[in-house]
């Protein structure tokens, strides 16, 4: 019922635009002229914006991934660094062959050495902690701690990162020392995640991006603002966590505190932590507003010009036409004597001259018409004149021959003399009232002038 | 017209936009608290006269005031309660007559005036008590009396020419005649049952077992301060302490090293400044042997000891160069009363591996612990826990020992489990830190070997009836001090019951950035430095305001 409605709509819309597109040339010339010109530009224009904006928004999300996977790989190199130490101590024999107190100088001196090590300690095969560099921590028992029950299986042991009671984030490493292909000992050490803090510090995308570093759990291990790592603050609500998750690296849009932003997002493959690169959307695609406005006012600017130029040349177009219309239309009403004034030099001024010249030739001709008309009635009304006069004259002249013979007659009686004179006189009064009737008419004429002319003028005034 | 409109809406919007750049003025900056975070416990009761640390100093500055003159202090200098008129123009009172004027309009906290009579009534108390400001004695044996003159001048006819008098009477808080008329018969233990009263920029609110309170002193003589309030808040251990400020429920911090400071600024970034100022005190770290313990009852196994420790990796690596200066004596090596020689003495663990040697100290077994008769050569080393710098020294300390085959055990105690264990001398070694004023460095001297090595409160550690002997002839003949500040110099030195590890020379400050006014700049004899502004003078601006 609507699509019916809407199609009439449509149909009555569309008629009455190209009635109205119809009853001007200048019109159908504008929409040419846009169809023609003005639409292209738009359409490249738009066209141009729509693949600049993607091949801008493409460089800048290639960017911060790049800055991303090298974040994430100074991650990597960053908690490989102890991991290396911790392995070549314990893959060399002689750690086990050491006895607790050179292990105790050992392990002190690479903590003295390397600041990422928070405590290193040596836990016996039944987990009990027998060297440590944690004062005061010694023969603390890890048995129900997995950094002793995995890597007694031989396997090597990194813990989720853990927050230490200042709640800076750690996290644990825990190797077994082997001897004879038996697990003879344990090696943990526990990573100040901090010292990640400098190298994610110093990565800043524009002015307000940054990067941060997500722990499998979801909790910020780096992030710009101190406070959000040391409250723990948790990000698996955000798009990317899931994506993380699963290895991915890619592109997520999301809303913080009213302000559009975007990450790219990286994994840290090696301990299932994710690198996301946060900016701000307004601030990472200026570059493409800016772009889009200035094209789009180049194209308005564009647009208004060539819409301003169309209109001067079709008004110089249909300009003479419409001078040509309004001189013939004048010609119509009976003015011959209008002039139709075309200040060109082209064939629309052949044209009016034409014209001009055709007013010329009418005026001429209806000019000699007229004195043929009036020629005309002036005989035919001299023959009504002659005819009127003539019937009386006639009568006259009858009456007045039988007057002279009466008159000649001497018998005959007054009376009878009389009645002729009178009919004379009634001839006479005849003739008279003719004359003064012909006057009559010509007043009449007169006044019928005046009335056609007033009609014409008052016709003109409310037409 | 309508143009005439637009200029006015024009200016009008310049207008406010210039003013809002404009800074807040201080004098709309009244209110706000500080709140300062120390680790340790907080004194009992004020008493200006006995001053035992450098908190205590402070509080006693902020609530007794600075006294009639003020000396070198962690704060920039404030103006003199007193002006002095003239030593007397006759030669044979110089030295001998001081003569001062207190300064009009001197309140003191229960709005009473500071008069001549209250310095008269001071210096009576003290020329009957005595006292002390950390080692500094206060000795007024000298002052014959003191003459009033009108309500606010007054004389100082000393016994003996001293022309050093002003030392003397600096730093020393002025009290209240009438609030303190009991003193003179109670003695100091009357502070501990009155409510101090003085007329510093501050008045004591609260004192509990986990902070002090001070309240502004709106009649104080040199301006109300803009702070409402001072909160001291004590903690347990460092680590607390720095968690708590960066938590922002503490303004201000004493850091002990750089690394700490790093942390800090990592976290909180351009919402604190670190800053350091020259310590105006010495403080000197040390190791104390508890000399009954066997073997270090031996002098020669603890020289063999500190002949292993290399102080200078202590400062390069922990405390860092600039900051610090190794330390070869309590006295420090740019005093002139410093003994020369003992700069001489350097890490070198070649000496100490023949030493024990000499002793009888091998490495029998596989171990790699030197022995002798049986027994291992172990160091348990106490130090405070949680204290980042003291942990890392012990381990300095332990990894340069292990070389030697010394097994140094680190112990980590809280310090009030070391303050108990030193008094009752259980314990073998303790890493420890001592702080002085150098003005009477022979009172420095004679405290370190009475209070430290000693350790008269319960059982006595280190004594040498040679140092009691020279200390006996110095007090009775001045003149030789000089001469017997060397002998006890050379005697500690070859005697070694502590090992001198370094003079920390810098206090490092972690303070929120809402605190204007915090630091001045001034100039030492051969460069510029910055100091801390009296507290009275540090404001917040209204806008940043955090405490109602």
């Amino acid at each position: 019922m609507s699509s019916l409605r809407i199609g009439t709509y449509l149909k009555i819309s569309k008629r009455n635009i190209r009635r109205y597109l119809e009853r001007k040339i200048q019109r159908r010339l504008i929409l040419n002229f846009v169809g023609l010109g003005v639409l292209p530009i738009l359409i490249a224009s738009f066209l141009l914006i729509g693949l600049t904006e993607n091949t801008v928004q493409t460089y800048i999300f290639e960017r911060n991934l790049e800055i991303a996977r090298g974040a994430s790989n100074g991650v990597s190199l960053f908690v490989k660094e102890p991991l290396t130490i911790l392995n070549t101590m314990a893959q060399s024999r002689d750690i086990i062959e050491m006895e607790r107190f050179t292990q105790s100088r050992y392990i002190n001196k690479i903590q003295n050495s390397y600041s990422i090590f928070r405590k290193i300690y040596i836990l016996d095969r039944s987990g009990v902690s027998v060297v440590t560099t944690s004062f005061g921590e010694e023969l603390k028992n890890f048995q129900r701690e997995p950094e002793y029950y995995v890597p007694i299986t031989g396997k090597e042991y990194f813990s989720n990162v853990n927050f230490t009671p200042s709640n800076f984030p750690a996290m644990s490493i825990a190797l077994p020392i082997r001897r004879y292909n038996t697990v003879e000992g344990i090696l943990v050490g526990e990573i100040d995640l901090k010292n990640i803090w400098n190298l994610l510090d110093s990565i800043q995308v524009g002015k307000t991006g940054f990067a941060m570093l997500i722990s499998a759990e979801g909790n910020a291990i780096a992030h710009p603002d101190k406070p959000r790592v040391l409250s723990r603050e948790n990000f698996t609500q955000y798009p990317f966590f899931e994506a993380l998750r699963n290895g991915e690296e890619g592109v997520s849009y999301y809303t913080e505190n009213n302000e559009h932003l975007f990450a790219t997002y990286v994994p840290v493959r090696e301990f299932s932590w994710g690198i996301v690169v946060q900016q701000n959307e307004d601030e990472a695609f200026e570059l493409v507003r800016k772009m889009r406005t200035q094209v789009s006012i180049f194209v308005a600017i564009t647009t208004i010009l060539a819409l301003f130029l169309a209109f001067g040349t079709i008004r110089r177009i249909t300009q003479p036409i419409e001078t040509l219309v309004k001189g013939v239309r004048t010609y119509a009403e009976g003015d011959l004597s209008h002039r139709i004034k075309i200040e060109r030099q082209d064939e629309l001024v052949v044209l009016g001259d034409e014209f001009n010249k055709m007013a010329e030739s009418l005026e001429k001709n209806q000019r000699q018409l007229r004195r043929m008309e009036r020629l005309a009635a002036i005989s035919r009304f001299a023959s009504l004149v002659s005819h009127e006069i003539r019937n009386p004259l006639n009568a006259m002249n009858i009456n007045m021959q039988i007057l002279r013979r009466l008159i000649s007659q001497t018998d005959s009686p007054p009376e009878k003399k009389m009645k002729y004179l009178n009919i004379i006189t009634s001839e006479i009064n005849r003739m008279n009232s003719l004359v003064t009737n012909f006057l009559a008419i010509k007043i009449l004429t007169n006044v019928n002038c005046i009335i056609s002319a007033v009609a014409r003028w008052t016709n003109f005034i409310f037409t | 017209m309508k143009i005439f409109k637009l200029l006015l809406l024009f200016f009008f919007l310049s207008y406010s936009s210039l003013t809002s750049q404009i800074p807040l003025q201080t004098a709309e900056s009244y209110g706000d608290q500080l709140v300062i975070g120390i680790v340790g416990e907080p004194p009992l009761y004020l008493n200006p006269f006995q001053v035992n640390n450098a908190v205590e100093k402070q509080l006693i500055r902020f609530v007794f005031g600075i006294g009639l003159q003020q000396n070198v202090d962690r704060f920039g200098q404030t103006s003199n309660l007193v002006s002095r008129r003239i030593a007397s123009s006759l030669s044979s009172k110089q030295g001998k007559e001081w003569i001062y004027d207190l300064n009009r309009n001197i309140y003191f906290h229960d709005g009473s005036y500071l008069l001549n009579n209250d310095v008269r009534f001071t210096f009576e108390v003290l020329k009957k008590y005595g006292g002390f400001i950390l080692n500094r004695e206060i000795d007024f044996s000298n002052v014959e009396r003191v003459d009033l003159i009108g309500d606010l001048g007054f004389n100082i006819i000393l016994k003996q020419k001293d022309n050093f008098f002003d030392l003397t009477i600096s730093d020393i808080p002025i009290l209240s005649e009438d609030y303190y008329e009991n003193l003179l018969q109670r003695g100091y233990d009357f502070f501990s049952k009155s409510r101090p009263m003085g007329n510093g920029p501050f008045t004591l609110e609260q004192l509990s077992d986990e902070s002090i309170i001070l309240a502004a002193h709106s009649n104080y003589v040199f301006g109300r301060p803009f702070l409402n309030r001072v909160v001291y808040r004590f903690y347990q251990n460092e680590q607390l302490m720095n968690d708590d400020f960066l938590q922002g429920k503490l303004d201000f911090i004493e850091v002990k090293e750089t690394i700490t400071a790093n942390r800090l600024y990592q976290v909180l970034r351009d919402q604190i400044k670190i800053f350091s100022t020259p310590r105006p005190e010495k403080k000197l770290f040390y190791i104390l042997f508890n000399v009954n313990r066997r073997p270090f009852d031996n002098p020669k196994v603890r020289l063999a000891i500190r002949s292993g420790i290399d102080s200078k990796e202590i400062v390069d690596n922990i405390v860092k160069e600039n900051i610090g200066h190794a330390a070869f004596s309590v006295i420090d090596i740019v005093h002139p009363l410093f003994y020369r020689d003992l700069f001489q003495q350097n890490y070198e663990p070649g000496i100490s591996v023949n030493i024990l040697q000499e002793e009888g100290w091998r490495i029998n077994t596989p171990r790699g612990i030197l022995e002798k008769d049986g027994e291992p050569l172990n160091l348990e080393l106490l130090f405070e826990e949680n204290s980042f710098l003291e942990e890392s020294i012990a381990r300095i300390v332990k990894i340069q020992l292990s070389e030697l085959g010394i097994n140094v055990l680190p112990r980590p105690v809280s310090f009030k489990e070391k303050k108990r264990l030193v008094e009752l001398n259980q314990y073998v070694a303790v890493l420890q830190d001592y702080s002085y004023y150098d003005e009477n460095i022979y009172g420095v001297v004679k405290d370190f070997y009475n209070n430290v090595l000693k350790n008269q409160s319960a059982v006595t550690n280190y004594s040498n009836a040679t140092i009691e002997a020279i200390f006996k002839r110095a007090d009775n003949n001045p003149d030789l001090i000089k001469q017997y500040i060397r002998r006890f110099q050379i005697i500690i030195n070859n005697e070694a019951p502590a090992i001198f590890l370094y003079f920390d020379d810098h206090i490092f400050y972690a303070l929120y950035n809402r605190f204007e006014q915090a630091r001045i700049r001034q100039s030492g004899d051969s460069r510029s430095f910055w100091r801390l502004m009296p507290y009275e003078n540090w404001f917040v601006p209204k806008s940043l305001q955090k405490y109602p």
